[in-house]
């Protein structure tokens, strides 16, 4: 971590998470994690599959209490209490794999939702934060239909949207691409990338590991509740450290 | 055996059945919004943090449906006057038919609220909306959905339940009926009529349900 995070320019620290630990009634689904994520910074997060890595993720917007340690995102401390739970969650926007639109609205509505009423906005100034959004996932088009009327990369690329129709200052993205078919795959990725090139700071949990390649500022390897290895991509797919890390990357390449 | 009908006392007191009629639609229209009211609000409370508040909702809605509404009914209108509180027979009758539709409501409701996915609560709250505004916005409309056929048939039973309103003298259909034919004897003219209002009356209500169904649930899911 320290010969990276140093030269890497991190004046301001987006999100920063110091030994936390989580645990569901006696099992402990996280151990000290200790992550700083820096202004415009991409993290892949990777791991087997109850490694903690949505546990993790979701503590950040306090969708999941922690017990021990600190958290800070844009500079406020996450507590416990609704004001900092709400000052938070304005400024993180989450996309769950299960793209959980809410059916009885329309894709517009779906959008104009949260600003209209979290943020307050006027319904023109949300409609049209959220129309200029859709625009930009490039499913203006669809914006009257209902989510069960559009494809799955299509309902992911609206959640996307939902999300930054908020303008938050951190994405963070619960494996976008697993509930998907294969050929709907890309369109949600190049989605991503977009975002990405646009300076979004993001979290990403995905074994899309083209994608990591491409994007990630640092990959993040977790297993049984713990950071195991953080390295920039060309270092983490090349030179993995770990046993576990190797085992991993094994299993995972191979698959595709 | 040798029974010749006379339907002369129906077709005289018809402008008073057709009015009760109405009684009657008053009483299930109004009773319905009130049992909305309470199943709406005791679903909220039943899933409170605060223990109390749901051991109140669940003694509430075991005491309702395990008692006869008839015994209800006397109960509001004989012991709010004791407790000063001196209500007509129709707003006592709104008031015994909402609590006891509410009751019914709740549980119902219930369960449309436990068919809505977790990931639906938590992509709202992700989005900075509070917990009411969640249900509010997000849970509310798809629960009643999941849940409109069962609610249709528990209304179109609070709808004829009316009837027993008549013991405290509501205005309604049955009251007004059992006037005309303790006047005329005319019993079976009388309930012959009667049962078939009651049958054009609960069709009404199943349209009038279908109809908001169609205009309110239309959205397609999966
Ligand atoms: N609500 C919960 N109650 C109890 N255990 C949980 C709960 N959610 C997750 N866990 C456990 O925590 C561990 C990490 O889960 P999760 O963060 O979902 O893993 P991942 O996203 O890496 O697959 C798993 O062992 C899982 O069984
Ligand atoms: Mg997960």
């Amino acid at each position: 971590m320290s010969d990276i995070s140093t030269t890497r320019p991190q004046a301001e620290a987006m999100i920063s998470m110091a030994g936390v630990a989580k645990w569901y009634g006696a099992f402990q689904a996280l151990h000290n994690i200790n992550i700083t994520v820096g202004k415009g910074e991409k993290i892949v997060l990777c791991g087997p599959s109850g490694s903690g890595k949505s546990t993790l993720i979701r503590c950040i917007n306090h969708l999941e209490t922690y017990q021990k340690g600190e958290i800070f995102v844009g500079g406020t401390r996450l507590g416990h209490e609704a004001k900092s739970i709400d000052a938070v969650r304005r400024e993180v926007g989450m996309v769950f794999q299960q793209f959980n639109l809410f059916p009885h609205l329309t894709v517009l509505e779906n959008c104009m939702l949260a600003p209209m009423r979290a943020l307050k906005l006027s319904k023109a100034e949300a409609e049209g934060r959220a129309r200029q959004l859709l625009e930009r996932v490039k499913i203006a088009e669809q914006a009257e239909k209902y989510p069960a009327q559009l494809s799955g990369g299509q309902q992911q690329r609206v959640a996307i949207a939902r999300a930054l129709c908020m303008r938050p200052q951190v994405m963070l993205f619960d494996e976008p691409t697993s509930a998907l078919d294969p050929e709907m795959v890309k369109e949600v990725l190049d989605t991503m990338i977009d975002l990405a090139r646009e300076g979004m700071t993001m979290i990403c949990v995905t074994h899309e590991m083209g994608f990591a390649r491409q994007v990630a500022d640092r990959v993040i390897f977790m297993a049984s509740g713990a950071i195991v290895e953080e390295a920039p991509p060309a270092e983490f797919f090349s030179d993995p450290k770990h046993e576990r890390t190797r085992k991993f990357l094994g299993e995972i390449l191979s698959r595709h | 055996m040798n029974y010749t009908l006379d339907f002369t006392p129906v077709i005289d007191g018809m402008p008073n059945l057709l009015a009760a009629c109405l009684g009657t639609f008053v009483l299930a229209i109004s009773g319905m919004m009130l049992a909305t009211i309470i199943g709406i609000g005791g679903v909220v409370l039943r899933t409170s943090k605060i223990a109390p508040l749901r051991w109140l909702v669940i003694g509430f809605v075991e005491i309702i449906r395990n008692t006869p509404f008839l015994v209800q009914i006397f109960f509001i209108y004989f012991a709010l006057p004791l407790a000063g509180l001196r209500l007509d027979p129709t707003p006592t009758a709104i008031i015994a038919l909402g609590i006891n539709g509410g009751a019914y409501a709740i549980e119902i409701l219930r369960g449309g609220v436990q068919s809505i996915s977790r990931g639906q609560v938590e992509a709202g709250l992700a989005l900075g909306l509070h917990k009411a505004q969640v249900f509010r916005f997000i849970v509310l409309k798809p629960a009643l959905r999941a849940v409109f056929p069962s609610l249709t048939s528990q209304f179109v039973l609070l709808t004829l339940t009316t009837s027993i309103a008549s013991a405290i003298s509501a205005y309604e259909l049955t009251s007004v009926s059992q006037r005309i034919e303790s006047d005329s004897f005319r019993s079976f003219e009388v309930y012959f009529t009667v049962t078939a209002f009651y049958l054009v009356i609960s069709w009404l209500m199943m349209r009038l349900f279908a109809f908001f169904s169609a205009r309110y649930f239309a959205y397609p899911v999966k």
